[in-house]
């Protein structure tokens, strides 16, 4: 029964751990925007 | 014998000849056209302008100096990001769209009208040009802080990064600046014009008020833990995953 409950144990601290380290070291989501400038756009004032 | 010239019949047609005289010169004083400066009473009837018909060619306005190519700007930032003491990289890139130097093209029920080309003046022949770029985000730590110049050649790309840091989590929202300056190489004169604005907001979070560095240090404690109580279990462990794909061959 003890041996259960010390497995039930480890078991719960590593996925707790596992996931706070996933939190942790997980990129950053990016979001990219493009956009077409034409010369048009680019002329002297 | 005196002859009586001024019959009163006579008189009558006289004075009448009079004013019908002195009406017709002051309607054709009217009709005159006023002299400019001259007082009097100015025109209230509607003004009639000259029409100018003119028989030449319309005239050609001479396209501005322009940067003879299209460019594409990229702007990258991180949407989500962890508060504390990460940072993350926002990058604007402003390069040469090899694809975007093509005659405009339009398809209209099966005829193809090709556009014309005009011949822009090329600017870098003239100007000395500049790219100027600005990250104004509120309330979040900017490296570096201030406006970022950087020369902009024929054919090249110009790219700008910033730092960023939030110290607190919650939303920022901000402005990426990107203009070009323009210096006349034979007088100096400077010019300049704002070639995009965008918008950009950034989401910092936490994990339930953690910050990031307790969150990772709890993490790797989390772990050496775990694997110290469950390491009389790994033999057990490994045996009972060796029965399972045994039964199963």
């Amino acid at each position: 029964m003890k041996k259960r409950i010390r497995l039930f144990l480890a078991v719960f601290i590593l996925a707790i751990s596992i996931a706070l380290l996933a939190w942790g070291y997980a990129p950053n989501p990016h979001e990219t925007r493009i956009q077409s400038i034409a010369p048009a756009e680019m002329q002297l004032p | 014998m005196t002859s009586k010239i001024f019959y009163p019949r006579h008189l009558f047609v006289i004075i009448s000849a009079l004013m019908l005289f002195i009406s017709a010169v002051a309607c054709a004083g009217n009709l005159s056209t006023p002299q400019p400066g001259s007082a009097g009473v100015q025109p209230v009837s509607t003004v009639v302008m000259p029409v100018v018909e003119s028989t030449s060619q319309p005239t050609q306005i001479a396209p501005a100096p322009a940067i003879p190519e299209t460019r594409r700007l990229t702007l990258e930032f991180p949407a989500k990001m962890r508060a504390g003491v990460e940072g993350d990289v926002v990058r604007l890139m402003l390069e040469v769209d090899d694809l975007g130097n093509i005659t405009p093209t339009a398809q209209i029920a099966g005829n193809v009208v090709v556009g014309e080309t005009i011949e822009i003046p090329d600017l870098y022949e003239t100007h000395n040009v500049t790219a100027e770029a600005q990250l104004d985000l509120a309330g979040m730590q900017v490296q570096p802080a201030g406006t970022i110049y950087e020369p902009l050649k024929r054919g090249q790309s110009a790219t700008f990064y910033w730092s960023i840091r939030p110290q607190e989590p919650g939303t920022y929202r901000g402005t990426v600046w990107l203009h070009l300056n323009f210096a006349d190489k034979s007088t100096g004169e400077q010019s300049r014009i704002a070639v995009s604005a965008q918008i950009v907001e950034i989401e910092a979070v936490d994990f339930f008020g953690l910050s990031v560095n307790v969150v990772r240090t709890s993490g790797v404690i989390g772990s050496v833990v775990g694997g110290v109580v469950g390491f009389p279990f790994i033999e057990d462990i490994i045996k009972f995953i060796f029965k399972r794909r045994k039964k199963k061959t």
